[in-house]
């Protein structure tokens, strides 16, 4: 796994993460 | 006829497998970093019952204390090594979700004020290390990568000009070893200098996105001081990350010329492939909050996600830092860190000064 696929998976997993929130499916996250 | 033999194993494990191994790492990285959180809240909570005045100490201080005693006593335990070394996309990810944070108007006015004094800062770092390096006697190609280590985002840049300078393994593990130790002592200064100059969030934040080579250490570095400034000091960095691709080129430009290193056929190609993509991310969620994609609840739970992410990052920092393998390095790359490192600090503290006059609220 070279940098470069490293990279684009944390902005994949941010991505999804995003979207999770978005569909209301991650809420109230507390911290 | 040549007969080439099937291999019987794939060259990497499936992908289902490698996500397993790194299960038990990730859980150490969220038990560490988590028990930092407990440590803060614990004494914050034990003050307030017993009415006294106690340091904050923030609970990125606790997680990396916890990462350095475990690693630096019993040692990370062999099955944990995988997801330890997940600290990165964690950090990455907590900076693309931090995004959620920045109007793409504030990422424009602080980015171009970070980029002019990302430009001076390399112009400075490069000038010093090369001139520390020579006057100790290091390597040149060693030099060349402590001053990209400096200059630019440490670790990550030390490995991508590796590559495109050859250098060899131990002159890279010099390298990165020295970067790691100075990121670890400027955990514990930078905070101390700032509060003592009594910085402003902005100012200490560009500052520390600055002068703090490693990403994850910029960003602990500037969480310690306020939640405000290791914002500041995430854009900064983030900036200053941008870059790496002009230098790794322009060094792997001057090796050719030296003929130390093979040609570079595709110049944009190259650059593209040294830049680093979560910027991406980042300017897309900061994008997306500015047009108003994002309730205020959506921004509060993924700033959240981002805190979290970054509390895997700061246990990892920890977790991953082994001084007794810093130590066998030698004194003179450290040496030669530190005095370039002082200098640059010291210098980039004074054109943050004269930015926060001018620019910074």
């Amino acid at each position: 796994m070279n940098n470069l696929s490293r990279d684009w998976m944390a902005v994949l997993a941010a991505a999804l993460a995003v979207l999770l929130v978005k569909l209301g499916l991650l809420a109230r996250i507390p911290w | 006829m040549t007969i080439v033999a099937a291999p019987l194993r794939p060259a990497h494990p499936p992908v289902a497998r490698r996500f397993l191994a790194m299960l038990p790492g990730v859980a150490a990285l969220g038990a560490v970093g988590y028990a930092g959180k407990i440590a803060e809240q614990s004494i914050a909570a034990y003050g307030r019952a017993h009415h006294l005045t106690l340091p904050n100490v923030e609970y990125v201080l606790w997680a990396i204390i916890f990462g350095l005693i475990v690693s630096n006593t019993v040692g990370v335990p062999a099955i944990c090594e995988a997801g330890v070394d997940t600290y990165e996309f964690w950090l990455k990810s907590g900076i693309v979700l931090l995004g959620v944070r920045f109007l793409l108007g504030d990422v424009a006015k602080l980015g171009a004020v970070s980029l002019v004094c990302v430009v001076l800062e390399l112009a400075v770092s490069i000038a010093v290390m090369t001139a520390l390096g020579r006057a100790f006697d290091l390597p040149p190609k060693l030099t060349s990568l402590l001053a990209i280590g400096a200059s630019i985002c440490g670790v990550s840049a030390i490995i991508a000009a590796k590559g495109a300078i050859e250098a060899d393994d131990e002159d890279a593990s010099y390298a990165i070893a020295a970067i790691l130790a100075l990121g670890a002592i400027s955990l514990f200064v930078f905070p101390l200098v700032g509060h003592a100059l009594g910085m402003s969030d902005h100012a200490y934040g560009l500052w520390v996105g600055l002068a703090v080579d490693n990403t994850a250490e910029a960003t602990a570095a500037g969480a310690l001081y306020s939640e405000a400034a290791g914002r500041f000091a995430v854009l900064a960095k983030t900036t200053r990350n941008a870059t790496i691709g002009f230098v790794v080129l322009g060094y792997a430009l001057y090796w050719i010329r030296k003929g130390g290193a093979a040609g570079v056929a595709n110049k944009p190609a190259f650059l593209w492939a040294k830049f680093p993509k979560f910027v991406l991310g980042f300017v897309a969620i900061s994008t997306l909050a500015t047009l108003g994609a994002f309730t205020t609840a959506e921004s509060a739970d993924i700033a959240n996600l981002s805190r979290w992410a970054f509390l895997f990052t700061f246990a990892g920092i920890g977790l991953r830092t082994n001084l007794r393998t810093i130590a066998r390095q030698g004194w003179r790359p450290l040496a030669v860190g530190v005095a370039g490192e002082c200098a640059i600090a010291l210098l980039t503290l004074v054109m943050i000064a004269g930015a926060a006059q001018r620019f910074l609220p």
